[in-house]
């Protein structure tokens, strides 16, 4: 009864304190409120990352261990939608992203042209080839994921090396993904057209190659032969081979194309000391090996390279070249080499 | 400056495919409408309620499933196919048509149980034939319940993106929505410029189109008013009558089955590409339902469909509510802008709608509006809402205002008005409201790749996932579960709402 009345008197009085519009909004204040966990937390750390799911459920005890001050909390999705996400949130006045850790280098060059990015000189990210890092300290390569080709097992003829693919036996059998969907297609494209020549795709072209999706739907094209040669990440090879799939990597003998994938701290960061000891954390043998186990090389040449695949040594010689150079002077070609490529092989 | 090359192209192909779903449902809605309502077809509630099953299927699933079958070099049915197999726009017509055509048959078969009988029966007691009766009778009745139909499907189209993305672009067919979606993912600030105005302008287009055929519509609607008295049911020719049956039969098989059936097999098979049936298990689906992120999934994605679907169903009766009752000029107004906004909401492309939020909602709640449950239950509102709106508005108008009126003078306010009165009496629009919101939403992709975050996993995120990097197998066992569900709750869905008329 007592209760009652207590709760009737404050129904009361809060009705006579609210008007209707401060009740909606002390309403939705509430919800929200519900929503978010109402309860005092720590300050939090947010990453926005492209690296698998899987790792990031590994990575997350060692963050949590090595940044006991902060609660880390993790977007994972593709570099592409991450991308979408921190430009449309940046748009709006504010993006809630500390740190971002995607697979497509030009948007850390746009990102840095914007002055969006924190410069740090990472003692941790020290031994990094100075040819993947900025020179400015705005970002710095923490994996390098390699583009290469592969084929399904029953297939006998498989190509050797990239120029391979322009030969008539290719007709209708290849696939590849889209560099107007997916940023390593576009690096890949760009490194490649910037090496072979756009006439080596208007090849492609003439071999009717599908280029669309990303190195998912490659794989299965590949796995269902509906086209039994691939342009597609190491990675993607390697875990579809980790379960049985009928599919053998293809090493070119002209070069694979490494693609420098880097993290950076946004200058929005609410704090920024925190953020370097998360940047340096992924530069850790620990972290690196987590990276690794995922089926990329890291840039750190002590690390070994991902089981089942051929060592550093064997793929440094041959691979495309890519460092800053390229990619400022590609950077800014990118809006031509996506008509050029739309042109060539979409029409 | 706004990057558009290749932007009329897709401009025209979206066009192209929009109005050819739009004629093809529409064309194919005339017959079946007949059959299912005036004719004695065996088995024609059946089909009513069978083909207007593709709606409630999510059109990924369904392009995803027709790769499988459609593929020009090991597509199960290439041979019957063109050399193109299901790629390009023949394959994104045919499959967005057996989506669409749920929008223009329910609206004709809704159209023929509203339409006066009396009229039809005059007609033939003139001596008029069951073709005469329907050419010069009921189909310029059924005119503005045709053409309603078709601009539904139409929209669907133009909005659509799963099916274009899966089929159209490994033929080099870009439609608008693909395009929009190339510049949110690697068009940079200028991208997400250019997919906005692109965005936005295909509302606007959608609410221009809305309201002039509204204004087409609703001086023509009063001609279908009237008593009811029985419908006359023509009878078919005996042969028609038996191998009909068997002909929409097949047609099912084709547009609703194969597709079941071809994830199915996928779903089976220990690793892609494995057809053969000696080595099919049931792995794939156990450890899809041992998978943390899929049980966390399925959990997110039933509280998110049921409370939003919740939102949408009392918000659509509250809106076409205040649009019938409003007694000022302003309230009529602001009722029937915000049906109309959401109408052209709906047609917007998912990924827009995301974009949209998170760049409003930041500018107004800060960073609050990226909390994901916040953010998914906004998108969602703001995407299907039309939905809830669309399912009153028939259901509203058919009921008398007498009786309203009756029940005002005997003293009820209005919340007793609405309980006693309005509810029981909408009890099939507040079914039709939900179920036709809950499950676009319990399955949705596009925009939750977007907005989800840490720990809110959604089943399309995780197909999404799972698709994209851990594991293409329990992908299929995913899709083909989704899939599965779709259809028993689709026939649920439909077998408890085909005898209403407030359906959408």
């Amino acid at each position: 009864m007592v209760m009652q009345i207590t709760l009737n008197t404050l129904l009361q009085t809060l009705s006579q304190i609210l008007t209707p519009t401060r009740r909606t909004g002390a309403i939705f204040a509430l919800v929200l409120a519900l929503f978010s966990g109402c309860t005092a937390q720590k300050p939090e750390l947010w990453i926005y990352t492209s690296i698998y799911k899987d790792v990031v459920r590994e990575l997350e005890p060692i963050f949590e261990k090595n940044l006991p001050e902060v609660k880390v909390q993790w977007f994972q999705g593709g570099s592409e939608i991450i991308a979408a996400k921190l430009e449309a949130e940046r748009a709006a006045g504010k993006t809630q992203a500390d740190l971002i850790l995607t697979s497509d280098p030009f948007w850390y060059l746009e990102l840095k042209k914007k002055d969006a990015l924190l410069p740090y000189s990472s003692p941790a990210a020290a031994s990094v080839p100075t040819e993947w890092k900025d020179p400015d300290q705005t970002f710095s390569t923490v994996r390098v994921p390699v583009m290469m080709l592969a084929h399904h097992s029953s297939f006998q003829q498989p190509p050797r090396q990239w120029t391979d693919l322009t030969q008539s036996a290719y007709a209708q059998k290849i696939a590849m993904g889209s560099p107007l969907e997916s940023g390593t297609f576009f690096t890949s494209v760009a490194l490649l057209s910037s090496v072979k020549g756009w006439s080596f795709f208007s090849s492609l072209r003439q071999n009717e190659i599908l280029a669309s999706g990303g190195n998912s739907s490659v794989v299965q094209r590949l796995v269902t032969q509906e086209r039994p040669v691939g342009m597609v990440l190491l990675e993607n090879i390697l875990q579809a081979k980790a379960k049985s799939s009928p599919i053998e990597a293809i090493y070119p003998e002209d070069g694979v194309i490494p693609i420098p994938s880097p993290i950076a701290i946004m200058k929005s960061t609410r704090s920024p000391e925190i953020a370097k000891k998360a940047y340096d954390l992924f530069f850790s043998e620990e972290v690196q090996k987590k990276i690794v186990a995922s089926g990329m090389y890291s840039p750190l040449s002590q690390l070994p390279p991902p089981a089942g695949a051929k060592p550093r040594r064997e793929l440094q010689p041959k691979a495309i070249a890519v460092n800053m150079n390229v990619l400022h002077q590609l950077f800014s070609q990118r809006d031509e080499i996506k008509k050029t490529f739309s042109d060539r092989v979409l029409k | 400056m706004m990057e558009t090359s290749g932007l009329d192209i897709a401009i025209l192909n979206s066009l192209l495919i929009s109005i050819s779903v739009a004629f093809l449902s529409g064309g194919l809605a005339i017959p079946l409408s007949w059959l299912i309502c005036r004719s004695n077809l065996r088995g024609r509630s059946f089909f009513e309620q069978a083909f207007t099953l593709p709606y409630s299927l999510p059109g990924y699933l369904l392009a995803m499933a027709w790769i499988t079958l459609g593929n020009p070099q090991v597509g199960w049915l290439r041979n019957w196919l063109p050399s193109s197999g299901v790629y390009g726009p023949f394959g994104i017509i045919f499959v967005e048509t057996t989506i669409a055509l749920a929008f223009p048959l329910m609206e004709l078969c809704n159209g023929f149980r509203r339409l006066d009988p009396a009229l039809e029966e005059s007609a033939r007691m003139s001596g008029a034939h069951s073709i005469q009766v329907f050419w010069r009778i009921s189909a310029p009745l059924l005119r503005p319940a045709w053409i309603n139909g078709m601009l539904l499907a139409f929209l669907y189209a133009l909005s659509s993106f799963g099916v274009p993305a899966i089929l159209g672009l490994p033929a080099r067919y870009p439609v608008l929505t693909t395009w929009i979606f190339t510049q949110f993912r690697l068009g940079g600030s200028i991208g997400l410029q250019t997919g906005l105005i692109l965005s936005l302008g295909m509302i606007a287009f959608s609410f221009v189109s809305l309201q002039l055929i509204q204004r087409t519509l609703r001086n023509r609607y009063a001609l279908t008013g009237g008593k009811s008295s029985r419908t006359s049911i023509t009878p078919l020719p005996r042969w028609i009558g038996s191998t009909l049956p068997i002909g929409l039969g097949s047609l099912l098989l084709l547009v609703l089955f194969l597709p079941w059936i071809s994830l199915g097999v996928t779903a089976l098979a220990p690793h892609s590409g494995s057809m053969s049936p000696a080595e099919w298990t049931l792995r794939n689906l156990s450890d899809l339902l041992t998978l943390p992120d899929f049980q966390s999934g399925l959990l997110h994605s039933l509280l998110l469909a049921v409370t939003t679907s919740l939102a949408i169903t009392v918000g659509g009766f509250a809106i076409t509510f205040t649009e019938k009752k409003a007694q000022t000029p302003f309230w009529k107004f602001w009722a029937w802008l915000k049906g109309q906004i959401l109408f052209s909401l709906f047609s917007a492309p998912g990924s827009a709608i995301a974009i949209l939020w998170i760049l409003l909602g930041g500018m107004a709640l800060g960073s609050m509006a990226f909390n994901p449950w916040i953010a998914l239950t906004a998108a969602y509102l703001m995407k299907y809402s039309a939905l809830g709106v669309r399912a009153f508005s028939e259901g509203l108008h058919q009921i008398a205002p007498v009786l309203d009126e009756a029940a005002r003078i005997s003293g009820a306010s209005l919340p007793e008005r609405i309980l006693r009165l309005w509810v029981p009496l909408l009890k099939t629009s507040f079914a039709a409201a939900f179920a036709w919101s809950f499950f676009p939403i319990f399955t949705e992709l596009t925009m939750s790749i977007l907005l989800t975050g840490p720990g809110v996993e959604t089943l399309g995120t995780v197909l999404f996932q799972l698709q994209e990097y851990a594991d293409q197998q329990k992908a299929s066992a995913l899709a083909w579960m989704l899939l599965s569900f779709s259809l028993v709750f689709a026939a649920y869905r439909s077998h408890q709402l085909t005898p209403a008329k407030g359906n959408p």
